[in-house]
């Protein structure tokens, strides 16, 4: 029934040492990702949720992960990302993974065009003549709506903007075909009309190429423009997931409708006269984390000795639906 | 790391000031006071042995050590009333002032310390004060330097921009903000000024040009010595080192990771 | 117009040029035209939300009105004292009366000082208060404006979360009683279930202390929610100005229907109409005639000669766009 998924990540966690103790950054956290599907993992600082993309791809040298990751390959067998040698894992990142982050500029080497740059890895990874590699990275920089691509070859990273900067981290990371991209954030840094035009774009490549997208992202806005699947995150467990259809319609975990309603909407103000209601509290600090549920100091269903005592498991409230909240089912009978 | 090389330094200059302070109750010898036993080696009564004037070695080392830190002392002090105030004038109020001051503190970087300090002590005298005054002289660009570049980064931080706009004029902002911010930066250079000034003054005191006796002073001591090392090699070496450990453990405590 | 309409706050023909300077002796090559030719006016109690993309010229605005950066030109008048043109001494005094919010609130508090010492530092300035003990009680009082407790007096910023420092901000703001508030960007450094508590203490703060508010930022859902009315800036220059639903719903300047069809719906579905094009073009060489026309869909060749002026278009509704035969799409659900 189910596809193949081309990723399984099982019951990873990942904890960093520090002077007041461990601290556990990320905490059993499961999810599958189909080929060719978008799926967004939301949460706010604190969540885990940039620290899980980047344990997916053995990219945090100082934490301690464990758990599974298994990738399916290009060619058809299975590889978990956790147990692979750092050689093996860097081919992983070099051709079937790729990642993009908030800050292009620390990627990019500021003494060498971004030709040079982006010719070099090609003839790297893909094994192209200078030529061909030239040619190639025309072509990526024209699909990632680099207006003036030839030019922008013959320049340094200082000299472009953010959004032209991102643009060019997106096509070099997609040069070599990956199956599954990981976007930390990439449009967090840049203004609503760059982020609209580079998201927009990574919608079109997706279609084409048929890789899938693991979007990391804090705004929830993004996650309905460009996801059809949403992770949500919060003090480093999976709160809910499913649909981001289902998701923002019908959120079972009162942290996420509670972050849907605190969220002030344009034309809504006016239109429905639909106050925003902030959630009260502050995000848990990783070192001193509530007991029980990770939400219930700031949740307004909150029941002491309900909520409190154990942690939650995260049930499965419809096919394709996962919550984690102790009292999901009592507060899905009041909503009605 | 930094803080371990501070700690280290901090040892050093705690004992070497415990030592300077107490000297008048703890060295066994008046340190003019000759006797008949000349250039003796170290032995239970004189621990590094006489000069060539009978007198103790060791208790000149401890009396030595007052003069070598009050002119350390006296130097950054100096280097600190001139430096400061220039650093935080450039590096406030910038523009024009900046200029001017930069210019003036690169003229003197320019200049080499131990020279200049030389020409001036020959025209106006070796006595304690001229050295101290002279030493400060030299070492404040270094001090103004910092002092400038601190401000200049602190000015332009927003909580500065946040004094401002509720209306603190540039004396609450330096004395308020900046200053509390820039101190500790500042008494570490200073660290390095006192080394500074311990290694000039020493030199200056080889070169004939020190304190002059029958005052105990390092750089003195080893000049005096060198003439006799085949004798009692313990007459330079023992000043020397005392130089050396006591420089050193005030350029840990000023060092800085860059 | 009685005497109650007059604007507190009236900017006229503002502008900021920044020299480009190159070599050692500074020979000028060339200006940066930061503001260039503002006027809005924000009236008693209103929030005037300043919306744009990042180089539109909003921060030196809210910056100029206070005189934290010098204006090159233009009047900033406050109920009737021109601010541009005080003194030392009378801007300090000035200061009383409008206040700032910033986008950082880690960045906008000394490390070193406690909370209470960071409340004090405005009351100490402007001569507030007699003794440690009445501008302690100043401080506590302000703590529980804005929700905090008395607890806080001797903590320091480092030790307090995003939000809590914010309000510690907003708190020091409202230390001098201000009628006048910028508030620059004071929620997109905040998580997001943060930003919603700080919008609504910003409202309530209002609405209890009369405040009047220049609402300077990039996400126009949450200006939208706070301010009364919204100006729009591009490169240095306000391309459209009205009441808040109007810029919104109903617009009429072309780039303010592309810097509303770019904020990301949080609706399953939500299809884009409209697809931004370009960047923002550098404003030390902002393009003639209308600065906009690079990367409007609508533009003519006369966009390229004729600067357009703001227009009537509706009661307190503004465009500075030469076309008026546009009909532009509503993207509002």
């Amino acid at each position: 029934m189910a596809r193949n998924s081309l990723l399984e990540v099982e019951n990873v966690s990942v904890s960093f040492k520090s002077a007041q103790g461990p601290i556990r950054a990320v905490r059993d956290v499961s999810f599958r990702i189909n080929p060719g599907e978008i799926v967004a993992l939301v949460g706010e600082s604190g969540s885990g949720k940039s620290t899980t993309g980047l344990a997916t791809m053995q990219l945090i040298p100082s934490a301690t992960v464990s758990g599974r990751i298994c990738l399916t390959r290009k060619d058809g067998t299975k590889a978990d990302l956790v147990s692979l040698s750092e050689s093996d894992i860097r081919r992983v990142r070099g051709n079937e993974v790729a990642m993009i982050f908030q800050e292009p500029m620390s990627s990019l080497d500021p003494v060498f065009t971004i030709g040079t740059q982006m010719c070099e890895a090609a003839r790297v990874h893909q094994r192209l003549s200078y030529r061909q590699a030239y040619a190639a990275s025309i072509k990526a920089l024209e699909a990632v709506g680099m207006p003036d691509p030839e030019k922008c070859m013959e320049t340094y990273q200082h000299k472009l903007s953010g959004g032209m900067r991102q643009r060019v981290m997106i096509a070099m990371a997609l040069s070599s075909k990956p199956s599954l991209l990981i976007a930390d954030e990439p449009t967090t840094a840049l203004d609503v009309t760059i982020q609209a035009q580079i998201v927009e774009y990574l919608k079109r490549i997706q279609k084409q190429t048929g890789m899938a997208i693991l979007f990391i992202t804090h705004n929830l806005g993004l996650v309905a423009e460009i996801a059809d699947r949403a992770i949500v995150m919060y003090a480093g467990e999976i709160v809910e997931s499913g649909s981001v259809s289902e998701l923002f319609t019908r959120p079972r975990m009162p942290y996420t409708s509670g972050l849907l309603k605190s969220l002030p909407r344009l034309g809504r103000k006016k239109t429905l006269g639909t106050p925003i209601e902030p959630i009260p509290g502050s995000l848990p600090s990783p070192l001193a984390l509530p007991s029980g549920c990770k939400f219930h100091p700031r949740c307004g269903h909150f029941v002491a000795g309900v909520c409190d005592t154990a942690v939650p498991e995260l049930e499965s409230s419809d096919q394709a639906h996962q919550v984690r909240c102790a009292r999901w089912r009592d507060i899905a009978r009041t909503a009605q | 790391m930094k803080n371990r090389n501070a700690l280290i330094g901090f040892v050093i200059v705690s004992i070497v000031t415990t030592l300077a302070i107490a000297a008048p109750w703890i060295a066994p010898y008046d340190p003019a006071t000759t006797s008949i036993r000349l250039f003796e080696g170290p032995s239970a009564e004189h621990w590094l042995g006489t000069d060539q004037l009978g007198r103790d070695i060791f208790s000149r080392i401890l009396f030595g050590a007052r003069v070598s830190l009050i002119i350390g002392a006296g130097s950054a002090v100096v280097a600190g009333i001139i430096g400061v105030p220039i650093g935080l004038a450039a590096g406030y109020l910038g523009r024009t002032v900046d200029m001017m001051a930069m210019q003036f503190i690169n003229l003197f970087i320019a200049l080499p310390g131990l020279v200049l300090a030389l020409i001036i002590i020959t025209m106006t005298g070796a006595t304690m004060l001229n050295i101290v005054l002279v030493l400060g002289f030299v070492a404040w660009p270094g001090v103004a330097r910092l002092a400038r570049g601190q401000t200049f980064a602190i000015r332009e931080s927003v909580y500065v921009e946040a004094a401002r706009a509720v209306g603190g004029g540039t004396a609450w902002i330096i004395i308020r903000h900046i200053w509390p911010n820039i101190f500790r930066l500042v008494a570490v250079q200073l660290a390095t000024v006192v080394a500074f000034a311990i290694f000039t003054s020493s030199s200056l005191s080889f070169l004939g040009l020190g304190v002059p006796p029958p005052t105990a002073d390092w750089g003195g001591m080893v000049r005096s010595g060198v003439d006799y090392l085949s004798v009692n090699p313990y007459m330079s070496l023992a000043p020397g080192f005392s130089v050396a450990i006591t420089i050193f453990g005030f350029y840990m405590l000023g060092y800085r990771e860059e | 117009m009685s005497s109650e309409m007059a604007p507190l706050l009236q900017v006229e023909g503002l502008r900021k040029w920044f020299d480009i300077t190159r070599g050692v002796f500074g020979r000028k090559v060339g200006q940066v035209k930061a503001v260039d030719d503002v006027s809005f006016t924000v009236r008693s109690r209103e929030v005037l939300g300043l919306a744009g993309e990042s180089g539109s010229g909003k921060t030196t605005i809210g910056r100029s009105v206070l005189r934290l950066v010098e204006p090159s030109a233009g009047r900033v008048v406050f109920d009737g004292t021109d601010v541009t043109s005080l003194n030392t001494a009378d801007l300090r005094r000035f200061r009383r009366r409008m206040q700032i919010i910033f986008q950082d609130p880690l960045a906008a508090l000394n490390p070193q000082m406690t909370i209470e010492e960071v409340l004090s530092e405005p009351l100490i300035v402007q001569g507030i208060g007699r003794s440690d003990a009445d501008r302690r009680n100043r401080a506590v009082e302000l703590l529980d404006s804005v929700s905090l407790s008395s607890d806080y007096l001797k903590r320091r910023p480092g030790e307090m979360s995003g939000g809590q420092r914010q309000r510690i901000v907003i708190a020091r703001a409202l230390a001098v009683n201000p009628e006048f508030i910028v508030a620059d960007e004071p929620v997109s450094a905040l998580d997001v279930s943060i930003q919603a508590q700080i919008i609504a203490l910003l409202i309530e703060l209002k609405g209890r202390l009369g405040l009047s508010m220049l609402f300077i930022s990039h996400d126009l859902a949450a200006m939208e929610y706070i301010s009364d009315r919204i100006a729009v800036l591009y490169l240095g220059r306000v391309m459209e100005i009205g009441p808040s639903s109007e810029v919104c719903g109903n617009f009429k300047h072309p780039y303010t229907e592309m810097l509303i069809s770019a904020v990301p719906q949080p609706e399953p579905g939500y299809q884009r109409k409209i697809f931004p094009a370009g960047e923002i073009p550098s404003a030390a060489s902002p393009p003639s005639g209308c600065v906009f026309r690079t990367r409007c869909s609508y533009a003519r060749p006369e966009c390229a000669q004729i600067v357009p002026q703001l227009r009537k278009v509706a009661e307190d509704h503004y465009t500075a766009c030469i076309r008026d035969d546009l009909s532009l799409s509503r993207v509002l659900l």
